[in-house]
């Protein structure tokens, strides 16, 4: 690779995107944590990632925090470096690297469907494109969320006896499945695990849709049925969820399309919404970035690279120094 | 097939049995006679279907599709019904529209459709079809659904629909048949319970039953038991009539093509229950030497002279037309 190494360093500025370990400057697409680590000396993102990093990991986790605006370029020697947005999460970023006429773009995590939460995804047009593979396999096609969110209404009016608990990933999931059960008409208050409380009370501040939110651990009384309550999925089968009589488990992940890892996972209601691209989004992305070279990272890249090379187009897959197998966040 | 689909869809994803029971009866109760059994067929293992052979499909997809990306996704989702029915590429509009076939139309279906046919039929299905009923399809057709219901399950679920002792459809489930209308008919009280020829079937055995030491030995007199040797190899059941001698292995599967040795002398009606056994001259030899001989389809002299096999006999359940629990024991 040209400007750009295995670590994601972009060589003559010695920056990295997204590392793994603590380095004197970084720049981080997103707060997910296999993404964003505390520890960096300088941290250039978005001014949505910055915070929610603060929130998760405390205000001292970089020395310094450089905030950058999507389409805003920043130019170190003879580099732009300009973020667009992702479509992840709050804040996510594609990171496009200009290095004398040579297009390098790294999408860091991203979906092209409009979530209405975060920024759309924008299409960028690059010579080298850096993406990622989470769900590179044909079998993966994400069905409508707001289809998909229904199966939790309909099985609330079903079972009125018993609570709901959807397992989401506390950042980004679980505000994209409370707002989708807020358009799709629900009203309710919607209870939420502590680990939820501070990203919720972040997006509610953005103007994200998610109606009246209540923390269980407030609760003295735990025999409520007909609830929805959202938790971290590690939840679901501890044994915080024991005080739940009567409850039905579901959980929202792309990976939920297979059904022998719903019953793996003892997920009663799965619904299959993602904050990645499927299959169709992912091919449909390489082809129109017009990028000549592809490398694929975390997640099967092996049938994406097969893929580009039907079609023409040079692609390799790029195991990023320490990062481990993709689990979908 | 939509509502089978669904049910089987709902059946995998719950984790209780009780659950699944309760899913079964709903089912059962809004469906007709015809197409629960039909799917009776389906969920038990009595009536084995396998229209397409698994590499048969394979093959299909292969043609059909990309083979490297097909192979890769199979290997990553491990169920080939599953990685068909997401692979699969149709319009979902028209499988929300179109209607598919009654389970029992689609079953009637392949079992005369030839070969050739089937192919077409089958991708026609597949197109009309979301992923969950693509799923359900391919696994009807191949046989074999692994979706975690138990036969036991199924007969509890049947008792609780119709109603009836869950003892009673034990007794004449290894007599009933694909499409069990009898069995729905007398579920349903249409007509009365039915009539199973004891000599062709397998009858549920009592296995053993765990004591609790500490409340049941209080409770248990010993002059009501008496003990006798339990013996190594499997316990099976023998059923002699008209000439014809067949074995069941204790789960009701047939196993005589196995033990072609195993000959009696009498012609009268029996059924016996006891153990299996290998060795000469009638002398058990150890539990490794009867598995030389057990799941074999064919097998050869040099083995029979070897192991040869024999029963030790543990009871008599049938005598001539008369069941023998109702006997005194010691007669």
């Amino acid at each position: 690779m040209n400007i750009l190494d295995s670590r994601l360093n972009i060589k003559p500025l010695n920056i990295f995107i997204d590392p793994q370990h603590p380095v004197e400057k970084a720049i981080i697409s997103h707060a997910h944590a296999d993404h964003a680590k505390s520890g960096h000396d300088k941290v250039l993102a978005t001014k949505e990632t910055i915070d929610i990093m603060k929130i998760r990991y405390g205000e001292n986790c970089a020395k310094s925090f450089q905030v950058i605006n999507y389409g805003e370029s920043l130019k170190i020697n003879d580099v732009d470096i300009t973020l667009y947005p992702a479509g992840h999460i709050l804040g996510s970023a594609q990171i496009l690297i200009n290095f004398k006429g040579q297009k390098t773009l790294v999408t860091g995590d991203y979906k092209t469907v409009d979530d209405k939460i975060s920024t759309p995804f924008e299409l960028i047009k690059c010579n080298t494109l850096v993406s990622e593979a989470t769900f590179g396999l044909p079998i993966f096609r994400h069905p409508n969320a707001n289809e998909e969110i229904k199966k939790i209404i309909t099985s609330l009016n079903k079972n009125p006896q018993s609570t709901h608990l959807i397992g989401c990933y506390a950042l980004g999931k679980a505000q994209r499945v409370i707002n989708l059960l807020r358009d799709s008409g629900y009203k309710e208050t919607i209870f939420i695990h502590g680990a939820l409380e501070k990203i919720c009370r972040y997006y509610k501040n953005s103007n994200i849709k998610l109606g009246n939110l209540e923390k269980i651990s407030n609760l003295k009384d735990f025999d409520f049925k007909n609830n929805i309550v959202i938790a971290p999925p590690s939840a679901l089968k501890d044994r915080w969820s024991r005080r739940f009589k009567n409850k039905i488990s579901s959980q929202a992940s792309g990976w939920l399309s297979i059904k022998q890892r719903v019953k793996q996972n003892q997920i009663e209601i799965p619904l299959v919404i993602s904050d990645h691209c499927d299959w169709n989004e992912l091919t449909k992305t390489i082809t129109n970035t017009r990028a000549e070279k592809v490398l694929l990272t975390h997640g099967n890249e092996e049938a994406l690279v097969y893929w580009c090379k039907q079609k023409g187009i040079d692609a390799f897959p790029l195991s990023i120094h320490g990062m481990k197998e993709k689990v979908e966040k | 097939m939509k509502k089978f689909a669904e049910l089987l869809e709902n059946l995998i994803y719950s984790p209780s049995t009780n659950k699944k029971i309760d899913l079964l009866e709903g089912y059962f109760k809004s469906n007709n006679t015809l197409e629960n059994g039909y799917a009776l067929s389906v969920l038990s293992s009595n009536y084995k279907m396998k229209f397409i052979r698994v590499s048969e499909i394979k093959s299909l997809m292969h043609s059909k599709f990309d083979k490297t990306l097909f192979e890769l996704s199979y290997d990553y989702v491990g169920d080939l019904a599953e990685t068909i029915s997401l692979f699969w590429k149709s319009n979902m509009d028209i499988a929300n529209s179109k209607k598919l076939p009654l389970l029992s139309e689609f079953i009637k279906n392949c079992e005369n459709k030839p070969k050739k046919k089937m192919y077409d039929y089958l991708f026609n299905l597949l197109d009309l079809s979301n992923p969950t009923q693509r799923w359900a399809i391919i696994k009807i057709l191949s046989g074999g659904l692994r979706i975690g219901v138990s036969e036991k399950t199924v007969k509890k679920a049947l008792s609780k629909y119709g109603n009836k002792e869950l003892e009673k459809i034990e007794k004449i489930w290894h007599g009933l048949n694909h499409p069990y209308n009898n069995l729905f008919d007398w579920l349903d009280n249409k007509k009365p319970e039915p009539i199973i020829d004891n000599f062709k079937t397998f009858h549920p055995m009592m296995l053993s039953n765990p004591i609790d030491e500490k409340k049941d030995f209080q409770i248990l007199d010993h002059k009501d038991f008496v003990a006798e040797w339990k013996w190594d190899g499997i316990r099976v059941q023998i059923i002699i009539s008209n000439d014809k001698v067949v074995l069941f292995s204790r789960n009701g599967d047939d196993i005589t093509e196995s033990f072609p040795d195993i000959t009696f002398f009498s012609k009268k009606n029996v059924v016996i229950d006891g153990e299996l056994l290998v060795g000469k001259n009638c002398q058990p030899s150890s539990f490794n030497d009867l598995q030389q001989r057990l799941n074999r389809k064919k097998v050869s002299e040099k083995i029979i002279d070897e192991f040869p096999a024999f029963i030790k006999a543990y009871d008599i359940l049938f005598f001539r037309e008369k069941r023998s629990s109702k006997f005194e024991f010691f007669r």
